[in-house]
């Protein structure tokens, strides 16, 4: 089906200039609960279309949404855009194949009906976890399902089009001790509904908040740290943005192509980015200037390979455009990932506290504004546990966990093979060699 | 009246009040203008408009919400509203003529300057901060305006709000030395027309920007450990807002979230303390004449001398803890429902003279400039990041530090404020609680006895 093809004719050879339109459809189900009561039922469309035109080295851009959707306006703002903007020999509009047709690889059809049966589903699951868990004040939970769709064409005709679903749930856990309360969460991602485990969720986000009960803050030290998959996967965000090629392009990240080749890890670091990874969060055929999105390893071994890159920027970096173009109707194109992530290893959690021997096991970070990918550095809100002799001890929380991009990896020791599913952003746990953990007090 | 308010008002008038509870419609029409300059390029001018629907039905605790961008969706989706397309409208006996209109002081239209005379404004920073100092490597300057009119539909009336007008201009540097780089932030936001650049123009907000930069790479790691912590005016109430302000929020008091469920009356911070959330001043990011369900925006005291006071609430959880709504329903579009949310909030003026409060501290932190955080709203847990700061030594300000995070627990931290200025200031900001509005922070000068601050050991 070719939504926006009427559309996307009359905006064809905008003054006898090129011009491509990108046009989404959403729509979305979401269910939250407070506790067993369903509190909030959406149903939300949404959609519109962009439309750049390109001239003399020059992109003007205009947008609207469905309602306010109109050729003539459409080409006169994006017209008047154009002609603000200095001539940049790097921009132009996507070069991509013609595909000729919509991709369904990643829609489930069962997105369409059914949900009121999968939204009971998951109140049952409520309740019965409410029932069993006696430190549980109150368990949130959202549920969601959407389906997305793009067409793209150039100068009137299509380019590509993709169809995907997406289905999520996350809970957000506030257990209670004696004096103390705590909250966990979790949320899960998939694009077909039998990814998702809602049970799983559930007990993890109950778990995460029932053992931080009685946590407090630590003693400063700087040494071995064991970072849990919730913990390396939020910080290897800071990995993410320092490997975007538009950051790089623009001075933004620590790193430039100048540290293309180099040592950056240890051996054992490999990420890479894979659009079609199993039980992935953010599986897609085409990126969103039409072209097909194949796997791609940023870090090999311990050594930079290359940035994420659209077609701009693998222009202005003069590197290979690896297609991880990502937007929306209403922005023009900018650099995304699809499913990032850092390859796991063969230890299990176990094995790997044994190997820490006595540390600090984290848990989970609150990274808030802390992972400055500028600088390549970390400051983050940290909580978890120490093991002594290999065995779990007390709780933490309050504390901060801090270093730069290098200790981390570089200083990886050991990876387990807990690469969680269903994260667009997963690491699996990580024995690091030396990080700074700040609390209360120094030891 | 618009298509989009002809549908909002035909389905109030036919569906409420009826099996689907209380039912309000809201439509909104709204534009946008944003020019981005990077690495010394203009690079981005686009411009946007869009326009849609929102019914709301509540019923005692539950919210059934429907959004539409194109009137064909209706079709599709209302099968939850049976009869709303088949039935007739116009049989209702409410006056729906013409709208009781609301409009707040945000000066001269936005659309009267040239988008050229706007692009000028971005250059001018971007050659202001890199004049500061040889070491602002990257310049990122981004002017953003939105327009939007909105009109709230239901049994009580049609209510409208037109032309509010926000502007944002935000200027983002880098500096760099013998391999190490760090950024500055500056910006102004709010409910304003191009006035707003007279009280702070761009140059002086880049100005701010690299010199915040150029400031962090002269500092010093701090040690991480327990310190005195002085805030500065302004920045420091991102703090109250994220890690108090939310827990005064009507739906986490209701589900029992909060850390402050059930204790209006108690002594909830010290003496010191006033917090307050108020919409209804004029031109600042957090500023309406009426919420997102046509409820007047108003001064709110949540915390009076330390004692708890008030909560901030929308309709549907006023309902539900038998209290008036307070001008506190907001939404980021017709995307989305209803939520309370905060407006301009804020630590009330105290009388200390702020250098005294710093003249006073043997030993801490001055906390110049908090950016972003993050908050566990059960617990009120947080850290945030200090993006300015310096060591306070022998009541002085000295050297700046860099790399602080200051973690604690915001309830705790209410309880431990010992001094309050006379200096209050209020910074725009953006507030996500499941979508994005902005909003204002502020504080005046204010001392945290024992504040843990986290950084790496040098």
């Amino acid at each position: 089906m070719t939504e926006f093809r009427e559309l996307a004719e009359q905006c064809a050879r905008p003054d006898g200039n090129d011009g491509e339109l990108y046009a989404e459809t959403r729509r979305k189900r979401n269910f939250e609960w407070d506790g067993p009561t369903l509190k909030s039922v959406r149903t939300d469309r949404d959609g519109g279309a962009g439309l750049r035109i390109f001239a003399d080295d020059r992109l003007g851009f205009a947008y609207a949404n469905l309602s306010r959707l109109d050729a003539d306006w459409l080409i006169d703002q994006a017209r008047a855009n154009r002609n603000l903007l200095p001539p940049d020999p790097d921009e132009g509009l996507t070069a991509a194949e013609p595909e000729g047709e919509n991709r369904d690889d990643w829609y489930d059809s069962t997105a369409e009906q059914g949900v009121e049966e999968r939204r009971d589903r998951v109140t049952d699951r409520i309740e019965a976890t409410l029932e069993s868990e006696e430190k549980l004040r109150n368990l949130q939970v959202e549920y969601e399902e959407s389906t997305a769709r793009f067409e793209l064409y150039r100068n009137g005709s299509f380019v590509a089009g993709e169809r995907r679903t997406r289905f999520s749930v996350s809970a957000w856990a506030v257990c209670q001790g004696n004096s103390d309360v705590q909250s966990g969460f979790q949320r899960q991602t998939g694009y077909r509904r039998e990814d998702l485990d809602v049970e799983a969720v559930l007990e993890d986000a109950v778990r995460d908040g029932r053992r931080k009960l009685g946590a407090s803050p630590p003693e400063s030290r700087t040494g071995a740290v064991l970072l849990e998959p919730r913990a390396s996967s939020g910080l290897l965000r800071l990995v993410k943005d320092m490997l975007d090629g538009k950051a790089v392009a623009r001075g933004r990240s620590g790193w430039s192509v100048e540290d293309l080749g180099e040592d950056l890890g240890a051996e054992g670091v490999t990420v890479l980015d894979d659009p079609s990874r199993t039980a992935g969060a953010a599986n897609a055929v085409f990126d969103a200037e039409g072209y097909r999105m194949e796997p791609v390893t940023l870090v090999d071994a311990g050594t930079l390979e290359t940035f994420l890159t659209n077609q701009y920027v693998s222009n202005r970096l003069d590197l290979v455009n690896n297609h991880r173009a990502a937007r929306s109707y209403s922005s023009l194109p900018d650099v995304g990932s699809t499913n990032f992530y850092l390859k796991p290893g063969e230890n299990t959690p176990d094995e790997l506290r044994h190997q820490l021997d006595s540390g600090p096991v984290v848990t989970g970070i609150q990274p808030g504004s802390g992972l400055d990918s500028v600088a390549g550095q970390f400051s983050v809100g940290a909580s978890g546990y120490f093991v002594e002799n290999g065995r779990r001890t007390r709780a933490f929380d309050e504390a901060t966990l801090s270093g730069d991009v290098e200790d981390l990896l570089s200083g990886v020791l050991e990876r387990g093979n807990d690469l969680p599913d269903g994260y667009s952003v997963a690491a699996p746990s990580l024995l690091v060699e030396e990080l700074s953990l700040g609390g209360s007090e120094s030891s | 009246m618009s298509d989009w308010t002809k549908l909002g008002k035909r389905a109030v008038e036919t569906l409420s009040p009826g099996d689907f509870g209380t039912l309000q419609a809201y439509v909104e029409d709204k534009s946008r203008l944003k020019i981005n300059l990077e690495d010394g390029e203009l690079d981005e001018v686009l411009t946007g408009r869009g326009s849609g629907l929102a019914l709301t039905a509540v019923d005692g605790r539950n919210t059934n919400f429907f959004c539409f961008a194109a009137p064909g969706q209706l079709e599709r989706d209302l099968g939850d509203l049976p009869g709303l397309l088949d039935l007739p409208g116009g049989t209702s006996d409410l006056d729906w003529e013409s709208p009781d209109e609301y409009e707040m002081d945000v000066g001269s239209r936005l659309d009267v300057t040239p988008t050229e005379a706007k692009k000028d404004r971005v250059l001018k920073a971007d050659r202001r901060a890199r004049a500061v100092d040889d070491r602002v490597q990257q310049v990122r300057v981004t002017y953003a305006e939105k327009t939007r009119s909105i009109d709230v539909l239901d049994r009580a009336g049609w209510i409208r709000s037109e032309d509010q007008q926000f502007v944002n201009f935000n200027v983002l540097v880098i500096a760099g030395e013998a391999g190490q780089r760090e950024r500055g932030h500056s910006r102004i936001a709010g409910y304003r027309g191009p006035e707003i650049f007279e009280e702070k123009g761009p140059r002086e907000v880049a100005e701010e920007a690299a010199e915040q930069a150029v400031t962090a790479l002269e500092a010093e790691p701090v040690e991480p450990g327990p310190r005195t912590v002085v805030i500065g005016p302004g920045f420091g109430g991102t703090i109250f807002h994220e890690a108090c302000g939310h827990g005064f929020e009507a739906d986490h008091v209701y589900e029992d979230v909060s850390r402050y469920a059930g204790r209006m009356g108690e002594t909830v911070a010290s003496e010191k303390v006033t917090f307050v959330d108020e919409g209804a001043i004029d031109s600042l990011s957090g500023s309406f004449r009426i919420d997102d369900e046509g409820t007047p925006s108003r001064r709110n005291v949540l915390i009076k001398d330390g004692v708890m006071e008030g909560l901030m609430t929308d309709r549907k959880y006023a309902d539900l803890l038998d209290i008036e709504p307070t001008g506190n329903g907001r939404r980021q579009s017709f995307n989305y429902p209803v939520l309370p949310r905060m407006t301009n909030t804020y630590i009330e003026a105290g009388d200390a003279d702020p250098d005294s409060i710093v003249e006073d501290t043997e030993e801490g932190i001055y906390a110049a400039h908090i950016g972003g955080g993050q908050v566990d709203p059960a617990s009120g847990d947080f850290i945030f990041s200090v993006t300015e700061g310096y060591r306070i030594e022998n009541g002085e300000i000295t050297t700046p530090i860099r790399d602080a995070a200051l973690v604690g627990n915001g309830p705790d931290v209410l309880n431990r404020i010992d001094a309050v200025g006379d200096d209050l200031d209020l910074q725009p900001g953006i507030c996500g609680k499941g979508q994005w509005v902005p909003v204002s922070v502020g504080q005046p000068t204010l001392r945290v006895r024992e504040l843990t601050v986290g950084g790496q050991d040098s």
